[in-house]
């Protein structure tokens, strides 16, 4: 007893002092900048692959592979750091740098051709072609491959960098847009395997990209390099600084790997802050010879303890933790988020771990205007669903710990369980409860049609008279408690949900048929494909179809469900059972709930606090009525609250301009903090930039009410995130855009909104309200949405 | 005042903004979503309704 207690004590200790030495290299309070290099190895981290011989006698080949994308066809950026590259001046024979070029309709200097693929020899006089051949996609995992053995066979070394260029979309997107081959990026598991073709092992992988410093990219990658070196964040176009640590490299090809990863973490945050300060910058380098033995291994201890507090019920707590958790590019809702500061607002005991563990890996961190970014994100879903199977799939294929798993996919069912029970939808004509509802002031049918005799919402048919109790094959049940998987999938079918995910993709399920699904709209809870699909079931049980058609699922939950699952005494021993539980037993937040009283000749929302604390937003939402249809100018989070706490329905008749202009207005954030700790919120606006499709993305301190117009951001077709925004500038037009409804509740299209306006010689671009005109009447309603990321609607008010 | 949603502060001006309704533009992303992804959402519940 007394030896396992100093054990434990020497492991407490040693944690406590990695702890402090990262704490001693950190600045201080928010701030989560390091001071310093953190140059200790974690106890039980492996052997490192690469060993420099030290006093300059080492060999580099450093490896750049380069999608030029429209970063270089509309930019430059590409020529830009390749000319970086050159005046570095690179002349030391052992070192040696080679590009491959290609993905780019057009590059911006007189040398590369758009038309093949082509590898350079970087130095100081220049570029020298090397080799060059037909076209091809550089998101292909083959052609990364040949490029690292192109480069180990030219040029064998003692350490090998590779640096990947271009557009990233973290772990959802991967790497890459070809401009030639743009519908294709490189996944995670494609890199991972390139790697392996490629058989050289490296001293650091570097990512000149957005999003790419994922924990799972980290996994991914381990077996292959020794660091690595990437952005939490989007990065500006202007990408990563060369000059410098090339050079460093060039005066001494043994230049340890922890100052050079330094020099490039300092020099890109300088570079970008000179360029544009507002907008925040993340880069980091990650020791992955500890992530094997060490986080992995607590990020799959900390998954299995999250399952567990999600079967203690405590969603509220993990749901809120993870809504108030850094994200990284909110407004694409690839749900990344920093993983300590996730781990942090956790506070359990296997949160913490793993927070050491991955702050002792981050052995250099640089932020800029980015609070809470400590270096590594990882995928966690909350606004999405959508990424929830695909991102299982992939860490299975990386190789992430079932542990890790299992968590996201009982999170995302919970999640989607409690967006089913609330009956809400985010789209126009839903179920009953729905934003068409509140304009048009009664039921309406799910299918866009206005009708009187509305479908029940599902928490009026569970809570009605109808449920008083039941019974079925499992279990008899009191009315609002637990519910059968029977129940649960009638609960899906009249909620219509599924639908969406079989109607175009076939009939490849197979032989079991969908007894669930006709009459019931096309529902089959069984979904037409398996994991792979996202349907309901596939993420409630974990079931999948396999390549003879049958499923394995809810009717062998020994195949799929964790043993203990097996034995859980919650109704049906299932996840389903789980879900029925947690939902039921909370008080409802239904549209029947939401009714407005009057207080000092205000329209005020009363809930209780129960309620409340499953409400994570309240916006305003507004509606002009021209006489044909319903312009929506969007949400806007500008409500006050009485001294109780009761939210006030009230609209002072203004709205968000631009320069003057009406803008639509939806939200990004608003639970990211400034340096100071202050909250902002962010916001997009729907735009034409110069003809061309954009978001404009204003954050607003919430204190001070003062705002800045980051910039315009473009959306690319493969779901990568846009590197860096485009600032609009004098003579730049900008027409600000709406959806447009119709009477009948449709989606009629996307118009203009007001008056298309330059953008000043001056280049000012503000934001603030006025009191708008025009239209026959105004609607005004406010959203609440709740943990689950359900959405509600109280009663519609005229202006 | 317990705990709420966040809200922002407003910043009004003096003056007043015409909302009114331009051309239609053609484009897969509506003004509402941000992702091209969230435009095929949208396409495939349309359809299915």
């Amino acid at each position: 007893m007394k030896r396992r207690r100093m054990i434990r004590c020497a492991v407490l200790a040693a944690a406590c002092a990695v702890l402090m030495l990262c704490q001693g290299v950190m600045a201080k309070g928010n701030d989560t900048n390091y001071s310093q290099v953190n140059g200790t190895v974690a106890s039980g981290a492996r052997a490192k692959y690469t060993k420099l011989r030290g006093k300059g006698k080492d060999k580099v080949t450093l490896m750049i592979y380069m999608i030029g994308s429209d970063l270089e066809s509309q930019n430059g950026m590409a020529t830009a750091d390749l000319n970086e590259m050159v005046y570095s001046g690179l002349g030391n024979q052992k070192v040696n740098v080679i590009v491959e070029t290609g993905g780019c309709r057009k590059w911006r200097n007189s040398l590369i051709s758009a038309k093949k693929l082509q590898r350079w020899r970087v130095s100081g006089q220049g570029v020298g072609l090397m080799e060059e051949k037909p076209l091809a996609p550089m998101t292909e995992e083959e052609e990364l491959a040949d490029f690292i053995r192109f480069c180990a066979t030219e040029a064998p070394a003692d350490r090998y960098i590779l640096i990947f260029w271009d557009h990233g979309g973290g772990s959802v997107s991967g790497f890459g847009h070809d401009e030639t081959y743009p519908n294709d990026t490189m996944n995670i598991g494609e890199i991972a395997r390139a790697l392996k073709k490629g058989g050289v092992r490296f001293d650091f992988i570097g990512f000149d990209a957005c999003l790419m410093a994922t924990l799972e990219t980290a996994i991914a990658i381990e077996p292959y390099a020794d660091y690595m070196i990437a952005s939490e964040e989007s990065e500006p176009g202007t990408g990563w600084y060369y000059t410098n640590w090339l050079q460093m490299l060039n005066e001494n090809s043994s230049t340890n790997t922890l100052n050079l990863g330094r020099r490039i973490c300092d020099d890109f945050t300088a570079k970008n802050t000179m360029y544009a300060s507002a907008i925040g910058t993340t880069l980091s380098v990650t020791d992955l010879s500890e992530l094997d033995e060490i986080v992995a291994k607590r990020l799959a201890s900390f998954g299995l303890d999250l399952t567990k507090q999600l079967k203690n019920k405590d969603y509220m707590n993990v749901a809120k933790a993870r809504t108030g958790s850094r994200e990284f590019a909110s407004s694409s809702r690839l749900d990344q988020i920093d993983l300590v500061d996730f781990c942090n607002r956790l506070g359990s005991a296997e949160s913490s771990r793993l927070a050491d563990a991955v702050r002792s890996a981050v052995k250099y961190n640089r932020v800029n205007n980015a609070s809470n970014a400590y270096g590594l994100s990882i995928y966690f879903p909350n606004y999405s669903l959508r990424s929830v199977n695909s991102m299982i799939s992939l860490c299975e294929d990386i190789g992430v710990d079932t542990g890790w798993t299992e968590g996201l996919r009982t999170y995302a069912a919970l999640e989607q369980s409690g967006q089913i029970a609330a009956g809400s939808s985010q789209s126009w004509g839903s179920s009953s409860g729905s934003l068409l509802d509140i304009l048009l002031g009664s039921g309406s049918s799910g299918n866009g049609s206005y009708d009187s005799s509305s479908t029940p919402s599902l928490l009026e048919t569970l809570f009605g008279s109808s449920a008083d109790s039941y019974t079925d094959s499992y279990n008899t049940y009191d009315s609002y408690g637990s519910m059968s998987e029977s129940d649960i999938y009638d609960l899906l079918s009249q909620a219509g949900y599924g639908s969406s995910q079989g109607s175009s993709y076939g009939s490849s399920y197979g032989s079991y048929g969908s007894s669930y699904g006709s009459g019931y709209g096309g529902y089959d809870p069984y979904g037409p494909y398996g994991a792979s699909s996202g349907s309901l079931l596939d993420i409630l049980t974990g079931g999948y179809t396999s390549t003879d058609g049958l499923y394995y699922g809810a009717n062998d939950y020994s195949s799929v469900l964790p043993y203990d699952t097996m034995d859980d005494s919650s109704a049906g021993g299932s996840l389903l059972g789980l879900a029925a539980d947690l939902l039921f037993g909370r008080a409802p937040v239904s549209s029947s709930t939401l009714t407005l009283t009057q207080k000092d000749g205000k329209h005020v929302l009363e809930l209780d606090e129960e309620m409340w604390e499953q409400i994570m937003a309240a916006e305003l939402e507004v509606f002009v009525d021209d006489g044909e249809g319903y312009l929506d100018l969007g949400l806007d989070n500008v409500l006050d609250y009485t001294d109780e706490g009761d939210l006030i329905d009230e609209w002072d008749g203004t709205w968000l301009t631009l320069n003057g202009h009406p803008v639509a207005v939806y939200p990004v954030s608003d639970e990211d903090e400034d340096e100071d700790g202050l909250y902002i919120t962010t916001k997009f606006i729907p735009v034409l930039l110069n003809g061309e499709r954009y978001n404009l993305l204003v954050q607003f301190n919430e204190e001070t009410g003062e705002d800045t117009v980051l910039g315009a951001e473009k959306v690319l077709s493969t779901g990568v995130q846009e590197r860096g925004l485009t600032q609009p500038g004098s003579g730049d037009r900008i027409q600000p855009l709406c959806d447009y409804i119709t009477y009948e509740g449709s989606f009629e299209g996307c118009y203009a909104l007001g008056d298309e306006l330059t953008v000043p010689a001056d280049g000012k671009l503000t934001v603030a309200n006025r009191k708008i005109t025009g239209g026959k009447r105004c609607l005004y309603t406010v959203r609440l949405t709740d943990l689950y990321q359900a959405h509600y609607w109280v009663p519609a008010l005229e202006a | 005042m317990p705990e709420r949603p966040h809200s922002r502060k407003v910043k009004t001006e003096e003056g007043y903004a015409e909302v009114k309704k331009g051309e239609k533009i053609e484009t897969t992303v509506r003004a509402s979503e941000r992702t091209t992804e969230e435009a095929q959402k949208s396409k495939d519940r349309d359809e299915e309704n």
